[in-house]
Protein backbone atom coordinates (compact mmCIF):
# COMPACT_ATOMS: atom_id res chain seq x y z
CA UNK A 1 0.00 0.00 0.00
CA UNK A 2 1.63 3.37 -1.08
CA UNK A 3 1.22 6.69 1.01
CA UNK A 4 -1.30 8.04 -1.14
CA UNK A 5 -3.55 5.17 -0.69
CA UNK A 6 -2.93 4.71 2.83
CA UNK A 7 -4.22 8.41 3.20
CA UNK A 8 -6.79 8.57 1.25
CA UNK A 9 -8.33 5.15 3.24
CA UNK A 10 -7.36 6.81 6.50
CA UNK A 11 -9.30 9.89 5.81
CA UNK A 12 -11.85 7.97 4.49
CA UNK A 13 -12.45 6.11 7.65
CA UNK A 14 -11.55 8.61 10.02
CA UNK A 15 -14.64 11.33 8.03
CA UNK A 16 -16.87 8.35 7.79
CA UNK A 17 -16.97 9.04 3.84
CA UNK A 18 -19.39 7.45 1.66
CA UNK A 19 -20.32 7.27 -1.70
CA UNK A 20 -23.37 9.35 -2.35
CA UNK A 21 -26.70 7.58 -3.64
CA UNK A 22 -27.19 7.58 -6.78
CA UNK A 23 -30.71 9.06 -6.70
CA UNK A 24 -28.83 12.53 -5.44
CA UNK A 25 -26.52 12.32 -9.01
CA UNK A 26 -30.01 11.03 -10.48
CA UNK A 27 -32.04 14.19 -9.06
CA UNK A 28 -29.08 16.83 -10.49
CA UNK A 29 -29.52 15.48 -13.76
CA UNK A 30 -33.58 16.04 -13.82
CA UNK A 31 -32.95 18.85 -12.88
CA UNK A 32 -30.62 20.08 -15.29
CA UNK A 33 -32.64 18.91 -18.39
CA UNK A 34 -35.92 20.82 -16.35
CA UNK A 35 -34.15 24.24 -16.22
CA UNK A 36 -33.11 23.86 -20.18
CA UNK A 37 -36.79 22.74 -21.22
CA UNK A 38 -38.05 25.89 -18.52
CA UNK A 39 -35.33 28.22 -20.27
CA UNK A 40 -36.96 27.10 -23.85
CA UNK A 41 -40.18 27.47 -22.69
CA UNK A 42 -39.64 31.13 -21.76
CA UNK A 43 -37.42 31.92 -25.11
CA UNK A 44 -40.25 30.28 -26.70
CA UNK A 45 -42.86 32.78 -24.83
CA UNK A 46 -40.23 35.91 -25.72
CA UNK A 47 -40.43 34.25 -29.37
CA UNK A 48 -44.09 35.23 -29.44
CA UNK A 49 -43.77 38.56 -28.74
CA UNK A 50 -40.79 39.02 -30.97
CA UNK A 51 -43.17 38.34 -33.19
CA UNK A 52 -46.68 39.89 -32.41
CA UNK A 53 -44.60 43.07 -32.15
CA UNK A 54 -42.86 42.10 -35.76
CA UNK A 55 -45.88 40.63 -37.74
CA UNK A 56 -48.24 43.59 -36.61
CA UNK A 57 -46.13 46.47 -37.06
CA UNK A 58 -47.63 48.74 -40.19
CA UNK A 59 -44.79 47.81 -42.54
CA UNK A 60 -46.49 49.54 -44.91
CA UNK A 61 -45.89 53.20 -43.37
CA UNK A 62 -41.93 52.69 -43.55
CA UNK A 63 -41.24 55.56 -46.06
CA UNK A 64 -42.97 57.78 -43.85
CA UNK A 65 -40.54 56.94 -40.81
CA UNK A 66 -37.61 56.18 -42.42
CA UNK A 67 -35.21 56.79 -45.15
CA UNK A 68 -35.43 53.02 -45.57
CA UNK A 69 -36.98 50.00 -45.47
CA UNK A 70 -34.23 48.92 -43.11
CA UNK A 71 -34.20 51.96 -41.38
CA UNK A 72 -37.98 51.49 -40.09
CA UNK A 73 -37.22 47.71 -39.11
CA UNK A 74 -34.59 48.84 -36.80
CA UNK A 75 -37.05 51.50 -35.22
CA UNK A 76 -39.44 48.84 -34.93
CA UNK A 77 -37.14 45.94 -33.56
CA UNK A 78 -38.57 44.63 -30.21
CA UNK A 79 -34.96 45.41 -28.41
CA UNK A 80 -35.94 44.03 -24.94
CA UNK A 81 -37.18 41.07 -26.04
CA UNK A 82 -34.94 40.17 -28.13
CA UNK A 83 -32.31 40.78 -25.33
CA UNK A 84 -34.59 38.38 -23.23
CA UNK A 85 -34.46 35.76 -25.84
CA UNK A 86 -30.47 35.98 -26.14
CA UNK A 87 -30.09 35.70 -22.34
CA UNK A 88 -32.55 32.78 -22.13
CA UNK A 89 -30.65 30.74 -25.23
CA UNK A 90 -27.22 31.58 -23.12
CA UNK A 91 -29.16 30.22 -20.10
CA UNK A 92 -30.36 27.11 -21.77
CA UNK A 93 -27.18 26.33 -23.79
CA UNK A 94 -24.99 26.60 -20.67
CA UNK A 95 -27.52 24.12 -19.14
CA UNK A 96 -27.49 21.80 -21.80
CA UNK A 97 -23.36 21.65 -22.27
CA UNK A 98 -23.74 20.53 -18.49
CA UNK A 99 -25.80 17.60 -19.38
CA UNK A 100 -24.09 13.85 -19.63
CA UNK A 101 -23.25 14.20 -23.19
CA UNK A 102 -24.12 18.02 -24.30
CA UNK A 103 -20.48 19.04 -24.10
CA UNK A 104 -19.37 16.92 -27.38
CA UNK A 105 -21.70 19.45 -29.42
CA UNK A 106 -19.82 22.81 -30.69
CA UNK A 107 -21.45 26.57 -29.40
CA UNK A 108 -22.98 26.61 -32.44
CA UNK A 109 -25.23 23.45 -33.08
CA UNK A 110 -26.32 24.34 -29.45
CA UNK A 111 -27.60 27.46 -29.70
CA UNK A 112 -28.78 26.82 -33.36
CA UNK A 113 -30.67 23.99 -31.59
CA UNK A 114 -32.39 26.19 -28.74
CA UNK A 115 -33.01 28.68 -30.90
CA UNK A 116 -35.06 26.64 -33.54
CA UNK A 117 -36.40 25.31 -30.54
CA UNK A 118 -37.43 28.48 -28.94
CA UNK A 119 -38.78 29.54 -32.59
CA UNK A 120 -41.35 26.53 -32.98
CA UNK A 121 -42.55 27.02 -29.04
CA UNK A 122 -43.19 30.36 -30.11
CA UNK A 123 -44.60 30.80 -33.48
CA UNK A 124 -47.07 27.93 -31.85
CA UNK A 125 -47.96 30.56 -28.77
CA UNK A 126 -47.85 33.43 -30.84
CA UNK A 127 -50.88 31.50 -33.19
CA UNK A 128 -52.36 31.26 -29.76
CA UNK A 129 -52.37 35.18 -29.12
CA UNK A 130 -49.93 34.37 -26.23
CA UNK A 131 -47.88 37.04 -27.77
CA UNK A 132 -49.83 39.82 -27.72
CA UNK A 133 -51.74 38.66 -24.23
CA UNK A 134 -47.68 39.11 -22.82
CA UNK A 135 -47.00 43.09 -23.84
CA UNK A 136 -50.40 43.35 -22.56
CA UNK A 137 -49.68 42.48 -19.31
CA UNK A 138 -46.60 43.36 -18.55
CA UNK A 139 -48.13 46.67 -19.87
CA UNK A 140 -50.38 46.78 -17.55
CA UNK A 141 -47.90 45.85 -14.60
CA UNK A 142 -45.21 47.38 -15.78
CA UNK A 143 -45.39 51.27 -15.77
CA UNK A 144 -41.96 51.29 -17.61
CA UNK A 145 -42.68 48.64 -19.79
CA UNK A 146 -45.74 50.41 -21.14
CA UNK A 147 -44.30 53.73 -22.14
CA UNK A 148 -41.41 52.50 -23.57
CA UNK A 149 -42.09 48.93 -25.10
CA UNK A 150 -45.70 47.93 -25.11
CA UNK A 151 -46.49 47.87 -28.70
CA UNK A 152 -49.93 49.94 -28.12
CA UNK A 153 -48.13 52.26 -27.14
CA UNK A 154 -45.56 52.58 -29.36
CA UNK A 155 -48.12 52.35 -32.23
CA UNK A 156 -49.44 55.32 -30.86
CA UNK A 157 -46.40 57.31 -31.25
CA UNK A 158 -45.33 56.44 -34.29
CA UNK A 159 -49.20 57.42 -35.32
CA UNK A 160 -49.06 60.80 -33.86
CA UNK A 161 -46.86 61.88 -36.37
CA UNK A 162 -48.91 64.48 -39.02
CA UNK A 163 -46.14 65.98 -40.40
CA UNK A 164 -45.20 62.91 -41.67
CA UNK A 165 -48.34 61.47 -42.55
CA UNK A 166 -49.00 59.62 -40.32
CA UNK A 167 -52.63 60.34 -37.76
CA UNK A 168 -54.23 58.27 -35.48
CA UNK A 169 -56.46 58.63 -32.72
CA UNK A 170 -60.92 58.43 -32.45
CA UNK A 171 -63.50 59.53 -34.84
CA UNK A 172 -65.14 62.18 -33.32
CA UNK A 173 -68.37 62.39 -35.63
CA UNK A 174 -69.16 61.68 -39.30
CA UNK A 175 -69.90 65.43 -40.97
CA UNK A 176 -71.01 63.68 -44.12
CA UNK A 177 -69.26 61.21 -47.03
CA UNK A 178 -66.35 63.54 -47.35
CA UNK A 179 -65.44 64.46 -43.92
CA UNK A 180 -65.18 63.27 -40.50
CA UNK A 181 -63.53 64.81 -37.65
CA UNK A 182 -61.14 63.16 -35.60
CA UNK A 183 -59.29 63.44 -32.21
CA UNK A 184 -55.89 62.86 -32.04
CA UNK A 185 -53.48 61.73 -29.09
CA UNK A 186 -53.05 64.70 -27.93
CA UNK A 187 -56.32 65.91 -28.21
CA UNK A 188 -56.20 68.12 -31.15
CA UNK A 189 -59.27 67.76 -33.18
CA UNK A 190 -58.84 66.95 -37.14
CA UNK A 191 -61.15 67.83 -40.14
CA UNK A 192 -60.47 64.59 -41.81
CA UNK A 193 -60.87 64.77 -46.29
CA UNK A 194 -62.23 61.32 -47.70
CA UNK A 195 -62.30 61.16 -51.58
CA UNK A 196 -62.71 58.79 -54.30
CA UNK A 197 -59.26 57.87 -54.01
CA UNK A 198 -59.40 57.20 -50.09
CA UNK A 199 -58.95 53.36 -49.26
CA UNK A 200 -61.29 52.37 -46.21
CA UNK A 201 -59.65 49.42 -45.01
CA UNK A 202 -60.96 47.18 -41.59
CA UNK A 203 -64.34 48.42 -40.33
CA UNK A 204 -67.09 50.65 -41.41
CA UNK A 205 -66.75 54.39 -40.44
CA UNK A 206 -68.08 55.61 -37.57
CA UNK A 207 -67.85 57.60 -34.40
CA UNK A 208 -65.90 56.92 -31.67
CA UNK A 209 -63.75 54.44 -33.18
CA UNK A 210 -60.16 54.78 -33.16
CA UNK A 211 -58.39 54.80 -36.33
CA UNK A 212 -55.39 54.98 -38.41
CA UNK A 213 -55.03 57.61 -41.30
CA UNK A 214 -52.24 57.70 -43.67
CA UNK A 215 -52.37 61.14 -45.69
CA UNK A 216 -51.32 64.69 -45.29
CA UNK A 217 -51.67 67.86 -43.40
CA UNK A 218 -53.20 70.63 -45.56
CA UNK A 219 -53.74 73.84 -44.97
CA UNK A 220 -57.38 74.79 -44.71
CA UNK A 221 -58.47 78.37 -43.16
CA UNK A 222 -61.58 76.90 -42.30
CA UNK A 223 -60.23 74.54 -39.58
CA UNK A 224 -57.88 76.96 -38.58
CA UNK A 225 -60.14 79.01 -38.21
CA UNK A 226 -62.16 76.86 -35.42
CA UNK A 227 -59.19 75.94 -34.07
CA UNK A 228 -59.02 72.79 -35.73
CA UNK A 229 -56.30 70.90 -38.15
CA UNK A 230 -57.05 69.34 -41.72
CA UNK A 231 -55.66 66.11 -43.12
CA UNK A 232 -56.27 64.27 -46.53
CA UNK A 233 -56.48 60.66 -46.40
CA UNK A 234 -55.16 58.02 -48.62
CA UNK A 235 -56.31 55.33 -46.30
CA UNK A 236 -58.20 54.99 -43.42
CA UNK A 237 -57.96 52.06 -41.30
CA UNK A 238 -61.07 51.33 -38.69
CA UNK A 239 -59.96 49.06 -35.87
CA UNK A 240 -61.63 46.65 -33.96
CA UNK A 241 -60.81 47.63 -30.51
CA UNK A 242 -60.42 50.15 -28.05
CA UNK A 243 -57.14 49.49 -27.50
CA UNK A 244 -55.38 51.50 -29.64
CA UNK A 245 -56.39 54.23 -27.40
CA UNK A 246 -57.13 52.58 -24.00
CA UNK A 247 -54.07 53.59 -23.04
CA UNK A 248 -53.84 57.38 -24.06
CA UNK A 249 -53.50 59.00 -20.49
CA UNK A 250 -56.86 61.22 -21.10
CA UNK A 251 -58.93 57.93 -22.35
CA UNK A 252 -62.05 59.77 -24.41
CA UNK A 253 -62.40 61.52 -21.52
CA UNK A 254 -61.15 65.04 -22.55
CA UNK A 255 -62.57 65.03 -25.83
CA UNK A 256 -66.41 65.85 -24.58
CA UNK A 257 -64.83 68.29 -22.26
CA UNK A 258 -63.42 70.45 -25.12
CA UNK A 259 -67.23 70.42 -26.75
CA UNK A 260 -70.22 68.95 -25.02
CA UNK A 261 -72.03 69.27 -28.11
CA UNK A 262 -69.54 66.54 -29.62
CA UNK A 263 -71.06 64.14 -27.00
CA UNK A 264 -74.83 64.39 -28.99
CA UNK A 265 -72.75 63.19 -32.16
CA UNK A 266 -70.66 60.37 -29.94
CA UNK A 267 -73.44 58.53 -29.11
CA UNK A 268 -75.92 58.02 -32.34
CA UNK A 269 -76.62 54.10 -32.02
CA UNK A 270 -77.27 54.02 -36.22
CA UNK A 271 -73.73 55.23 -36.61
CA UNK A 272 -72.30 51.95 -35.23
CA UNK A 273 -72.26 48.75 -37.36
CA UNK A 274 -70.06 45.37 -37.35
CA UNK A 275 -68.55 46.43 -33.22
CA UNK A 276 -68.97 43.97 -31.09
CA UNK A 277 -69.11 46.40 -28.07
CA UNK A 278 -72.44 47.43 -29.27
CA UNK A 279 -74.03 44.50 -28.46
CA UNK A 280 -76.29 44.79 -25.41
CA UNK A 281 -75.96 43.39 -22.15
CA UNK A 282 -77.18 39.89 -21.09
CA UNK A 283 -80.22 40.28 -19.14
CA UNK A 284 -80.39 40.32 -15.75
CA UNK A 285 -82.67 37.32 -15.73
CA UNK A 286 -80.29 35.43 -17.23
CA UNK A 287 -77.94 33.26 -15.06
CA UNK A 288 -74.57 33.30 -15.83
CA UNK A 289 -71.68 30.20 -15.19
CA UNK A 290 -69.01 32.57 -15.88
CA UNK A 291 -67.50 35.83 -17.05
CA UNK A 292 -67.46 34.93 -20.35
CA UNK A 293 -71.58 34.80 -20.26
CA UNK A 294 -71.98 38.19 -19.64
CA UNK A 295 -71.06 41.19 -21.99
CA UNK A 296 -70.79 44.94 -20.76
CA UNK A 297 -73.32 47.05 -21.78
CA UNK A 298 -72.53 49.55 -25.05
CA UNK A 299 -73.21 52.61 -22.79
CA UNK A 300 -70.63 51.33 -20.13
CA UNK A 301 -68.25 50.62 -22.75
CA UNK A 302 -68.08 53.82 -23.93
CA UNK A 303 -68.04 56.08 -20.91
CA UNK A 304 -64.23 57.58 -19.99
CA UNK A 305 -64.28 57.31 -16.56
CA UNK A 306 -63.66 53.94 -16.45
CA UNK A 307 -62.66 50.46 -18.24
CA UNK A 308 -65.91 48.68 -17.07
CA UNK A 309 -65.93 45.34 -17.32
CA UNK A 310 -68.73 42.42 -16.66
CA UNK A 311 -68.33 39.78 -14.28
CA UNK A 312 -70.72 36.42 -13.23
CA UNK A 313 -71.11 36.97 -9.60
CA UNK A 314 -73.30 35.05 -7.98
CA UNK A 315 -74.70 33.63 -11.29
CA UNK A 316 -75.98 37.26 -12.03
CA UNK A 317 -74.21 39.44 -14.81
CA UNK A 318 -72.66 42.64 -13.41
CA UNK A 319 -70.92 45.62 -14.11
CA UNK A 320 -67.92 46.58 -12.39
CA UNK A 321 -65.20 49.21 -12.18
CA UNK A 322 -61.97 47.54 -11.43
CA UNK A 323 -59.32 51.14 -11.45
CA UNK A 324 -60.58 54.38 -12.77
CA UNK A 325 -58.73 56.18 -16.05
CA UNK A 326 -56.17 58.50 -15.59
CA UNK A 327 -56.41 58.57 -11.67
CA UNK A 328 -52.44 57.30 -10.99
CA UNK A 329 -52.71 57.82 -7.20
CA UNK A 330 -56.08 56.10 -7.04
CA UNK A 331 -54.80 53.06 -9.44
CA UNK A 332 -51.87 53.07 -6.96
CA UNK A 333 -53.79 52.92 -3.97
CA UNK A 334 -56.04 50.75 -5.53
CA UNK A 335 -54.17 48.17 -6.53
CA UNK A 336 -53.20 46.39 -2.80
CA UNK A 337 -54.72 43.27 -2.74
CA UNK A 338 -58.23 42.67 -0.54
CA UNK A 339 -58.95 39.52 1.69
CA UNK A 340 -62.77 40.59 1.75
CA UNK A 341 -65.25 43.67 1.54
CA UNK A 342 -64.12 45.17 4.31
CA UNK A 343 -60.51 45.99 3.02
CA UNK A 344 -62.01 48.21 -0.10
CA UNK A 345 -63.51 51.74 0.49
CA UNK A 346 -63.63 52.60 -3.47
CA UNK A 347 -63.10 56.06 -2.97
CA UNK A 348 -61.31 55.97 -6.82
CA UNK A 349 -65.06 55.46 -8.19
CA UNK A 350 -67.17 59.34 -7.15
CA UNK A 351 -70.24 58.49 -9.76
CA UNK A 352 -73.58 58.52 -8.31
CA UNK A 353 -74.30 55.07 -10.08
CA UNK A 354 -71.94 53.29 -7.32
CA UNK A 355 -74.40 50.02 -6.31
CA UNK A 356 -71.67 48.19 -4.34
CA UNK A 357 -67.96 47.88 -3.39
CA UNK A 358 -66.56 44.63 -3.14
CA UNK A 359 -63.46 42.41 -2.94
CA UNK A 360 -63.80 40.30 -5.94
CA UNK A 361 -60.45 37.72 -7.06
CA UNK A 362 -58.11 39.86 -4.04
CA UNK A 363 -58.98 43.33 -5.74
CA UNK A 364 -61.51 46.40 -5.05
CA UNK A 365 -64.03 46.44 -7.22
CA UNK A 366 -67.31 48.57 -7.11
CA UNK A 367 -70.19 47.40 -8.82
CA UNK A 368 -72.44 49.66 -10.60
CA UNK A 369 -74.99 47.55 -12.43
CA UNK B 1 -4.95 -17.00 -7.10
CA UNK B 2 -4.93 -14.48 -4.43
CA UNK B 3 -7.61 -11.46 -4.11
CA UNK B 4 -4.91 -9.18 -5.90
CA UNK B 5 -4.44 -11.48 -8.88
CA UNK B 6 -7.49 -11.86 -9.53
CA UNK B 7 -8.58 -7.71 -9.04
CA UNK B 8 -5.65 -7.42 -11.37
CA UNK B 9 -7.92 -9.16 -13.93
CA UNK B 10 -10.35 -6.83 -13.35
CA UNK B 11 -11.47 -4.05 -15.61
CA UNK B 12 -12.07 -0.29 -14.44
CA UNK B 13 -15.75 -0.90 -14.58
CA UNK B 14 -15.99 -4.10 -12.85
CA UNK B 15 -13.70 -2.80 -9.91
CA UNK B 16 -16.30 0.17 -9.63
CA UNK B 17 -19.04 -2.76 -9.04
CA UNK B 18 -16.53 -4.35 -6.42
CA UNK B 19 -15.78 -1.32 -4.76
CA UNK B 20 -19.42 -0.09 -4.13
CA UNK B 21 -20.18 -3.45 -2.70
CA UNK B 22 -16.79 -3.55 -0.53
CA UNK B 23 -14.41 -0.57 0.56
CA UNK B 24 -12.00 -2.70 0.44
CA UNK B 25 -11.42 -2.76 -3.32
CA UNK B 26 -10.66 0.56 -3.48
CA UNK B 27 -7.02 0.46 -2.66
CA UNK B 28 -6.74 -1.55 -6.23
CA UNK B 29 -8.11 1.24 -7.58
CA UNK B 30 -5.72 3.83 -6.46
CA UNK B 31 -2.83 1.47 -6.75
CA UNK B 32 -4.55 0.82 -10.59
CA UNK B 33 -3.85 5.09 -11.10
CA UNK B 34 -1.57 6.45 -8.44
CA UNK B 35 0.97 6.14 -10.69
CA UNK B 36 -0.26 8.04 -13.81
CA UNK B 37 -2.59 10.49 -12.14
CA UNK B 38 0.42 11.87 -10.57
CA UNK B 39 2.69 11.93 -13.54
CA UNK B 40 -0.06 14.09 -15.14
CA UNK B 41 -0.96 16.19 -12.40
CA UNK B 42 2.87 17.35 -12.35
CA UNK B 43 2.57 17.65 -15.91
CA UNK B 44 0.04 20.23 -16.23
CA UNK B 45 0.32 22.22 -12.74
CA UNK B 46 3.68 22.49 -11.71
CA UNK B 47 3.27 21.89 -8.25
CA UNK B 48 5.82 20.04 -5.68
CA UNK B 49 5.56 16.58 -5.61
CA UNK B 50 4.00 16.66 -2.13
CA UNK B 51 1.66 19.44 -3.30
CA UNK B 52 0.93 17.25 -6.59
CA UNK B 53 0.06 14.40 -3.76
CA UNK B 54 -2.20 16.35 -1.76
CA UNK B 55 -4.22 16.94 -5.03
CA UNK B 56 -4.19 13.29 -5.68
CA UNK B 57 -5.61 12.61 -2.34
CA UNK B 58 -8.43 15.07 -3.14
CA UNK B 59 -9.16 13.38 -6.54
CA UNK B 60 -9.43 10.41 -5.15
CA UNK B 61 -11.44 11.19 -2.19
CA UNK B 62 -13.93 12.84 -4.79
CA UNK B 63 -14.02 9.53 -6.90
CA UNK B 64 -14.93 7.56 -4.40
CA UNK B 65 -18.00 9.82 -2.79
CA UNK B 66 -18.56 9.98 -6.70
CA UNK B 67 -18.47 6.57 -7.91
CA UNK B 68 -22.11 6.20 -8.27
CA UNK B 69 -22.14 9.25 -10.83
CA UNK B 70 -19.32 6.93 -12.98
CA UNK B 71 -21.93 6.89 -16.55
CA UNK B 72 -20.62 2.99 -17.68
CA UNK B 73 -21.25 5.00 -21.38
CA UNK B 74 -17.54 6.86 -20.66
CA UNK B 75 -14.39 5.02 -20.36
CA UNK B 76 -13.37 4.66 -16.64
CA UNK B 77 -9.83 6.60 -17.34
CA UNK B 78 -11.72 9.17 -18.85
CA UNK B 79 -14.07 9.34 -15.83
CA UNK B 80 -10.81 9.45 -13.32
CA UNK B 81 -8.63 11.98 -15.64
CA UNK B 82 -11.53 14.66 -15.87
CA UNK B 83 -11.84 14.59 -12.03
CA UNK B 84 -8.21 14.88 -11.71
CA UNK B 85 -8.30 17.92 -14.38
CA UNK B 86 -11.08 19.36 -12.62
CA UNK B 87 -9.19 18.90 -9.47
CA UNK B 88 -6.08 20.65 -11.08
CA UNK B 89 -7.88 23.90 -12.70
CA UNK B 90 -9.32 24.40 -9.09
CA UNK B 91 -6.65 24.24 -6.99
CA UNK B 92 -4.53 26.58 -10.02
CA UNK B 93 -7.17 29.12 -9.54
CA UNK B 94 -6.87 29.32 -6.05
CA UNK B 95 -3.00 29.21 -5.76
CA UNK B 96 -2.13 30.99 -9.36
CA UNK B 97 1.16 30.40 -8.32
CA UNK B 98 4.29 28.78 -9.07
CA UNK B 99 7.23 26.98 -7.97
CA UNK B 100 10.20 26.99 -10.91
CA UNK B 101 12.58 24.57 -9.97
CA UNK B 102 10.55 21.29 -10.81
CA UNK B 103 11.14 18.77 -13.56
CA UNK B 104 8.52 17.57 -14.90
CA UNK B 105 8.85 13.47 -15.77
CA UNK B 106 8.88 12.42 -19.56
CA UNK B 107 10.04 8.85 -20.57
CA UNK B 108 12.30 8.64 -23.65
CA UNK B 109 9.01 6.96 -25.60
CA UNK B 110 6.75 10.31 -24.79
CA UNK B 111 9.78 12.64 -25.82
CA UNK B 112 10.04 11.04 -29.08
CA UNK B 113 6.34 11.38 -29.59
CA UNK B 114 6.03 14.59 -28.79
CA UNK B 115 9.53 15.85 -30.29
CA UNK B 116 8.35 14.00 -33.48
CA UNK B 117 5.04 15.79 -33.86
CA UNK B 118 6.53 18.81 -33.66
CA UNK B 119 9.24 18.70 -36.08
CA UNK B 120 11.64 19.15 -33.64
CA UNK B 121 15.22 17.32 -34.88
CA UNK B 122 16.41 14.37 -32.50
CA UNK B 123 19.71 15.03 -32.79
CA UNK B 124 20.25 16.81 -29.39
CA UNK B 125 21.29 15.39 -26.28
CA UNK B 126 17.53 13.89 -25.07
CA UNK B 127 18.25 15.14 -21.73
CA UNK B 128 18.62 18.54 -23.09
CA UNK B 129 15.39 18.01 -24.79
CA UNK B 130 13.93 17.24 -22.34
CA UNK B 131 14.97 19.98 -19.93
CA UNK B 132 14.12 22.20 -22.97
CA UNK B 133 10.50 20.75 -23.54
CA UNK B 134 9.80 21.45 -20.01
CA UNK B 135 10.64 24.65 -20.02
CA UNK B 136 8.82 25.54 -23.00
CA UNK B 137 5.33 23.92 -21.37
CA UNK B 138 6.07 25.86 -18.34
CA UNK B 139 5.51 29.12 -19.96
CA UNK B 140 2.42 28.28 -21.91
CA UNK B 141 -1.62 29.11 -21.11
CA UNK B 142 -3.21 26.05 -18.96
CA UNK B 143 -5.19 24.84 -21.80
CA UNK B 144 -2.80 24.70 -24.33
CA UNK B 145 -0.41 22.69 -21.64
CA UNK B 146 -3.13 20.28 -20.98
CA UNK B 147 -4.20 19.34 -24.37
CA UNK B 148 -0.40 18.79 -25.40
CA UNK B 149 -0.21 16.76 -22.35
CA UNK B 150 -3.02 14.60 -22.58
CA UNK B 151 -2.33 14.14 -26.23
CA UNK B 152 1.68 13.27 -26.46
CA UNK B 153 2.46 12.63 -22.88
CA UNK B 154 -0.26 10.79 -22.02
CA UNK B 155 -1.38 9.59 -25.27
CA UNK B 156 -5.01 9.98 -25.50
CA UNK B 157 -6.75 10.20 -28.47
CA UNK B 158 -9.58 13.00 -29.73
CA UNK B 159 -12.17 11.48 -27.84
CA UNK B 160 -10.89 11.04 -24.97
CA UNK B 161 -9.59 14.67 -24.49
CA UNK B 162 -13.16 15.35 -25.35
CA UNK B 163 -14.32 13.58 -22.28
CA UNK B 164 -11.62 14.97 -20.03
CA UNK B 165 -11.73 18.37 -20.42
CA UNK B 166 -15.41 18.41 -21.46
CA UNK B 167 -15.27 19.74 -24.60
CA UNK B 168 -16.65 19.18 -28.26
CA UNK B 169 -13.99 17.12 -30.45
CA UNK B 170 -13.77 19.86 -32.83
CA UNK B 171 -12.49 22.37 -30.03
CA UNK B 172 -9.74 19.87 -28.96
CA UNK B 173 -8.65 19.63 -32.39
CA UNK B 174 -8.70 23.36 -32.74
CA UNK B 175 -6.68 23.62 -29.29
CA UNK B 176 -4.03 21.04 -29.90
CA UNK B 177 -3.29 22.98 -33.20
CA UNK B 178 -3.12 26.36 -31.31
CA UNK B 179 -1.17 24.63 -28.64
CA UNK B 180 1.19 23.39 -31.07
CA UNK B 181 1.85 27.09 -32.52
CA UNK B 182 2.04 28.15 -29.17
CA UNK B 183 4.71 26.19 -28.11
CA UNK B 184 6.51 26.89 -31.37
CA UNK B 185 6.48 30.57 -30.53
CA UNK B 186 7.73 30.14 -27.45
CA UNK B 187 10.17 27.73 -28.40
CA UNK B 188 11.95 30.59 -30.71
CA UNK B 189 11.41 33.19 -27.86
CA UNK B 190 13.26 30.68 -25.82
CA UNK B 191 15.77 31.04 -28.54
CA UNK B 192 16.26 27.58 -28.46
CA UNK B 193 18.16 26.36 -31.62
CA UNK B 194 17.60 22.43 -32.14
CA UNK B 195 18.77 22.76 -35.16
Amino acid sequence: MTSVSEKVLKNIEKHKITPRPKWIFTLQHVAVWFSSLVFLLIGGLAFSVVIYMLKESDWRIYENMSNSFWGFALLVLPYFWIIVLAGLVILAHYNLKNTKSGYRYRLGVIVLFVFLISMIIGAALYLMGVGRTIDEQFADQMPMYEEFINKMNRDKRIWMNPERGLLGGMIISVENENQIKVSDFNNDVWNVGINEETLLEGFEIGSNQPVKIIGAEVNDANSLAQGERAFMAKVIEVLPNRDFIKRHPMGGRRMIEINPDMQRQVLPQDSFMHMEYRDEATSSDEVCGMDTDCKTPFSFSIRSNCPFKSKCIEKDCRVVCEKPFADKEAETKNKAQCKNNKDCDCEFYVAEDKQDCVCLENKCMVIVK
Amino acid sequence: MDIRQDVNLKTDEELVILILENQGYFTYLIERYERKLLAYVLRISNVSHQEAEDILQDVFIKVYQNLNDFDPDLKFSSWIYRITHNEVISNYRKRRSRDKDLVIDIDDADLENFASDLDITQELDDKLLRQNIFKVLDKLDIKYREVLVLKFLEEKNYREISDIIKKPMGTVATLINRAKKAFLTELHKQSINFK
